[in-house]
């Protein structure tokens, strides 16, 4: 039961508790020291089974065009693949995931244009870093169709 | 004094003032910096509506525990806390929509996609919502409604912090992607809702994607067919709705508000009832009764504190 009055967020109020915040969350966001560096993730799974102890290690590394993969995996008991990048999706396998990736992050993996063509030496249509509006053109491939178990 | 969320295609004053808000707060910069928040690139201003979207991420990111913690619960997601965490961020735009609308009796409309989930496939992408008049359609970028981008008006919907393929914060300039009912054909429905409300256990352990309870199947880790619930409506809308940053999309709040009203109307049938306890193993710390939930544009708040919020607000109906 809520029993102090409501705090009323102000303009003010705002900068002043993300500033405070902010310092808290980069100590508690701890998803880069889940990573087990160039990109080999190790995920151990424990089950104790009429007595017995059980421990399954699962090492992953996946690269997609030599590029390494180090967004945060997931492995479920029911041996389901989740990823943080994409929050909402299950895979039945690591490759399932990859592919996933690629249909969604598509500028990420765009393969290097040709010298002296337009894009050359940006990433995803990107200038400075920033990703401009055309990036996400194809995410609209039907091809990511796969990923979602039919119904 | 109490208000009354209503449903966003039943209340079209409602849905109207919700767009405007969320623009308004997409034009508002209080302060905050990219640099503030660790997001790479040059040093830009980030709106109030974005802080939302760092919030949501930084509380993905945010691993409890951070060690032996395999199927991933992180401090609002993926465990017990994922309503009460997604109640507090709620209310913290409700707020803040009622204090840049001026309009203190404003309530967040929510989508009862368990509704248009009753009709086929063809006609759940009919829905009112996915109009010009309501929050516009599918595209990439989404070319109708309140929130099409326009490159020549900075003052126009922009998605400008997203996350690249690993997680990580970035930013960009470019306008909203919806790719709706392209991954998964349908919304869930009555029967999916009605299920979750059969269950009379709120969660248990493991307290993770594999728990039993009325927590998972809301979150949608439970099932045969595919993503449940509350992860069927990401993975359905899709486009912006799919990354960690998916609150980018303003139906991110209109879908989370019908989570809270399922939430709502679960307690009504089987009582005010959290767990884990606030005694409970420090391996749970961040999801037990009293533990603080990870904020960032106010002072934090608990589990305990969400769970009657009878005072703050109700629904029109818990009919869900």
């Amino acid at each position: 039961m809520t029993t102090q009055p409501e705090f009323l967020p102000t303009a003010e109020s705002i900068a002043k508790y993300v500033k405070q915040n902010a310092r808290k969350l980069a100590k508690s966001s701890s998803m880069k020291s889940m990573m087990h560096g160039k990109g080999v993730q190790e995920i151990i799974r424990q089950d104790d089974y009429k007595g017995h102890h059980v421990m399954v290690k699962t090492r992953y590394e996946i690269t997609i065009d030599g590029q390494v993969v180090t967004g945060h995996i997931m492995l479920t008991n029911l041996g389901q693949v989740q990823y943080h990048g994409l929050p909402n999706h299950s895979f039945d396998s690591a490759v399932e995931l990859a592919r996933a990736l690629i249909d969604n992050f598509p500028e990420d993996f765009e393969k290097k244009a040709a010298p002296g063509s337009p894009r050359s030496g940006s990433k995803g249509g990107s200038m400075g870093g920033m990703k401009m509006p055309s990036s996400k053109a194809a995410k609209s491939s039907k091809s990511n169709k796969s990923r979602s178990k039919p119904r | 004094m109490s208000i009354t969320r209503p449903n966003a295609l039943k209340d079209a004053t409602a849905l109207a003032d919700y767009c405007d808000g969320v623009k308004k707060l997409k034009n508002e910069f209080t302060g905050p910096t990219t640099k503030d928040l660790g997001i790479t690139g040059s040093v830009e201003k980030i709106s109030t509506c974005d802080l939302f979207v760092v919030w949501h991420v930084n509380a993905m990111m945010t691993m409890t525990p951070v060690q032996n913690n395999p199927e991933g619960r992180n401090a609002a997601h993926r465990g017990p806390v994922f309503p009460a965490w997604h109640r507090f961020m709620l209310r913290q735009l409700e707020l803040n929509l009622q204090r840049v609308l001026t309009k203190s009796d404003f309530a967040l409309p929510y989508w009862d996609w368990a509704m248009d989930g009753e009709g086929s496939p063809e006609e759940q992408l009919k829905s009112g919502l996915w109009t010009k008049d309501g929050i516009g359609g599918s595209g990439d970028p989404i070319s109708s409604g309140p929130f099409v981008f326009d490159p020549s008006d900075s003052s126009s919907f922009c998605v400008r912090i997203d996350t690249d393929s690993n997680g990580n914060l970035q930013q960009s300039k470019r306008g909203l992607a919806r790719d709706l009912g392209h991954d998964i054909d349908t919304l869930p429905n009555r029967t999916d809702t009605a299920d979750a409300l059969k269950l009379s256990l709120y969660d248990g352990p493991p307290w993770t994607v594999s728990s039993s309870g009325f927590r998972n199947q809301v979150e949608g880790w439970v099932g045969t067919t595919g993503p449940g619930l509350h992860n069927r409506v990401h993975v359905w809308v899709g486009g912006d709705m799919s990354p960690a940053s998916s609150p980018n999309d303003p139906v991110f709040f209109l879908n989370h508000c019908n989570v809270d009203r399922i939430w709502e109307a679960w307690m009504q049938k089987h009582g005010r009832v959290y767990v884990p306890a606030a005694n409970a193993s420090n391996n749970l710390k961040g999801h037990r009764l009293n533990d603080e939930l990870a904020s960032l544009l106010s002072p934090p708040t608990t589990p305990a504190d969400v769970l009657d919020v009878g005072t703050q607000y109700v629904y029109d109906s818990l009919d869900v």
